[in-house]
């Protein structure tokens, strides 16, 4: 199904800036049960606009009633600072639990997904994240690994799988320190997620996805180990390439036999990027596919039918691609899914 | 939606973002209110009858908040009496309240649950029960377990039967397996994967299940002989039936990986691969026969018969392979030309 009204093969600029920006100051009630994840729809909005160049022109801010200073200050007040034992420090997805985050309460700790995305976003608005506390961050990584090497996201206990083990490496590796975490057990958990189609699964023994496929290389070339894992693996990275350049349909699909999705173009895209594999594609149909699915209003969906308006985790992902071969868009880092010239910058800042 | 009287000791505490917010959700009037009793209620630790209902409250509204759901089994566990000289890494909790709470999950989740979080609460209620299976066999803690065991496993069936390839309910229903590790519903489990791909023989989830349940869960025991010419038999009978199906031809190829890493080098497996190669050109031809169409155009079969010469090693497979690729390359796997280019080229590598 098309809605021929909203499918525009040219790219919409201005229109995706305007979506963001009024993602930025409010949300319809719809978004209700993303409460506990603003960080991360901050860092959706942020990213994208960073992509579109829209910090490039000043003018911007003023047009759009934007503030990266405020936008910053509402990060940090976000920020988990308790230093009770067996609690995760970071960053706390929204001010749901009350104003007061840092209130000692045993339910106020940072996620690690939450903690990720406000370093990304952080840096992207370019602080120097000389406020955030970087050793307590990293110190109470070891409340949140698991026997297996897998990840909780909160002190208190959740699930734990690779999107977590992910996030603590994209973490360490921005903060440069991996004091806190066991990355042998981490790789071990990482090959547990092996599967006999070649990718990897979310869990071990799970179907093979490309979120967790995109999880799991990322976190090996953060650690620095894919080398070595694929000389352990004799054949490993030919399958895992067979598998990626597989779920291209047009578009690409998540698992086999599944439909295609938009964000599966950044997952499936990033992952053979890091591969030096990207080239395999057919860029020009997946264009096409991602290109359908750019609403006219801004802001791209997961697929072009008219039950799926656009969202902040399709239209950035969407975006996050587009960037690898669009000139006119800033590129986003296919390991750390951020900016790639503002983590650059931050990277020289410190040294 | 919250009588006054029950919370009239308690000051709501508003949600307050500060002077510039970022990304504000548009909470309805009602959420807002009751968010606001509970979090005076969680400031307070107070973890009661009350407490609960007003978790349960806030839920319907946003059942992902997974500070609620653990506030709510904080109330839970408190109210719970736990038997005398407990010890358990688990929670325990008291047998009507798992009762009520996997209905509140259920109900909360929809019938299509993608939340995380109803997910993990379901585990959260179920996991001291089933490690009671492992350590108390005969008593009547056992006997409550396997009757949770029978009904979780029963609801995750309703939730495939609404969506086939739900992630989470897979992921639940592959824990509950290993957890248990009962033979019964390992033999029972290849049943309900049969009927799923009756239904749908492309269901890529039933076809990873299916590996699952046939190495029962774990990865360091593969399959012995006989049970890998099984399973070659299964999946090349289901690859028939749809030819172009990437699922069973992805299977087929792994167990013979499988086997090749085990007993590569013997007659046993140079006969199996012998086998599997002779029944995927049957299945080619087959197609060609019955369709009048070109058995080239069954990229998936194709591509498991490259795999298959790749391991078959020897100067004529390879340059068959190659031959295939190349084919793929020009003509029938148009998307993925680069990719078949690259392949043939790392094939010809294996020649020299």
């Amino acid at each position: 199904m098309s809605t021929s009204s909203s499918f525009e093969t040219v790219f919409k600029r201005v229109s995706h800036i305007q979506y963001f920006v009024q993602c930025l100051k409010k949300l319809p009630s719809k978004h209700a049960a993303l409460d506990t994840n603003r960080l991360t729809l901050v860092h959706f909005a942020v990213q994208s606009l960073d992509i579109l160049g829209f910090f490039d022109s000043p003018e911007n801010f003023k047009t759009y009633s934007i503030n990266k200073e405020e936008i910053i200050e509402w990060i940090y007040s976000l920020q988990v600072t308790s230093s009770a034992t067996r609690t995760s420090a970071g960053f706390i997805g929204g001010s749901f639990l009350g104003p007061d985050v840092d209130d000692g309460n045993y339910c106020n700790q940072g996620h690690l997904a939450m903690t990720y995305s406000a370093i990304c976003t952080l840096i992207t608005l370019g602080d120097d994240l000389k406020r955030v506390n970087r050793k307590e961050i990293i110190s109470s990584l070891k409340y949140l690994q698991q026997s297996d090497g897998s990840f909780q996201c909160v002190g208190y206990g959740s699930e734990c799988d690779l999107r977590f083990v992910y996030c603590a490496c994209a973490i360490c590796y921005i903060l440069g320190d991996w004091s806190g975490v066991d990355k042998d057990a981490m790789l071990q958990y990482i090959q547990s997620c092996r599967t006999y189609d070649g990718a990897l699964s979310l869990v071990p023994n799970q179907e093979s996805h490309g979120g967790s496929t995109y999880c799991g290389i990322a976190s090996l070339a953060l650690m620095g180990e894919l080398d070595q894992v694929f000389l352990h693996f004799d054949g490993w990275k030919e399958d895992l390439v067979r598998w990626c350049v597989s779920r291209q349909m047009e578009g690409m699909q998540g698992r086999p036999n599944k439909l295609e999705d938009t964000c599966y173009s950044y997952w499936i895209g990033a992952t053979l990027k890091i591969l030096d594999c990207e080239y395999l594609l057919d860029r020009d149909v997946l264009r096409c596919f991602v290109m359908g699915c750019q609403s006219g209003t801004g802001g791209f969906s997961k697929v072009r039918d008219e039950y799926h308006p656009p969202d902040l985790l399709h239209s950035f992902y969407s975006l996050a691609w587009l960037s690898f071969s669009r000139k006119e868009l800033h590129p986003i880092d296919c390991m750390l899914g951020m900016s790639s010239r503002h983590f650059d910058a931050f990277r020289r800042n410190v040294v | 939606m919250i009588p006054s009287e029950t919370f009239h000791d308690i000051t709501p505490i508003s949600q307050d973002d500060g002077p510039h917010p970022v990304c504000s959700i548009d909470y309805p009037k009602e959420f807002d209110e009751a968010q606001g009793y509970l979090r005076a209620i969680m400031r307070k630790d107070e973890r009661s009858e009350r407490a609960l209902e007003l978790t349960a409250l806030c839920l319907r509204f946003n059942p992902a908040n997974y500070t609620t759901w653990w506030f709510r089994r904080q109330c839970l566990a408190s109210l719970s009496i736990s038997p005398s000289n407990f010890e358990s890494k688990f929670t325990f909790f008291g047998l009507k309240f798992i009762a009520k709470d996997l209905m509140l999950a259920a109900k909360l989740g929809g019938t299509n649950p993608k939340n995380y979080q109803v997910w993990y609460h379901r585990r959260n209620l179920l996991e001291q029960s089933f490690s009671d299976i492992k350590s108390a066999s005969g008593t009547d803690e056992v006997g409550n377990a396997l009757e949770l065991v029978n009904e979780e496993i029963e609801y995750i069936a309703t939730v495939i039967a609404e969506d086939a390839k739900n992630y989470h309910a897979w992921s639940h229903r592959q824990w509950i397996l290993k957890a248990i590790n009962m033979e019964s519903k390992w033999n029972a489990e290849i049943e309900f994967i049969n009927g799923l791909l009756e239904d749908d023989v492309r269901n890529n989830s039933a076809w990873n299940q299916r590996w699952f349940v046939t190495h029962r869960g774990s990865k360091s025991i593969p399959f012995a002989i006989d049970d890998a010419r099984q399973e070659l038999s299964f999946s090349i009978c289901k690859a028939e039936q749809d030819p172009y199906n990437e699922s069973p031809w992805k299977y087929f190829v792994a167990v013979i990986k499988e086997q090749f890493r085990l007993i590569g080098t013997t007659p046993e497996f140079a006969s199996l691969i012998g086998v599997s190669e002779k029944a995927l050109e049957e299945t080619k031809a087959n197609f060609e026969q019955e369709s009048k169409k070109d058995g080239m155009e069954c990229t998936n079969l194709i591509a498991a018969h490259i795999d298959i010469l790749e391991i078959k090693g020897d100067k004529t497979s390879i340059a068959s392979a190659i031959e295939f690729a190349k084919l793929l390359e020009s003509r029938y796997d148009p998307v993925r030309k680069k990719y078949w280019k690259l392949r043939a080229q790392q094939l010809e590598v294996v020649t020299k």
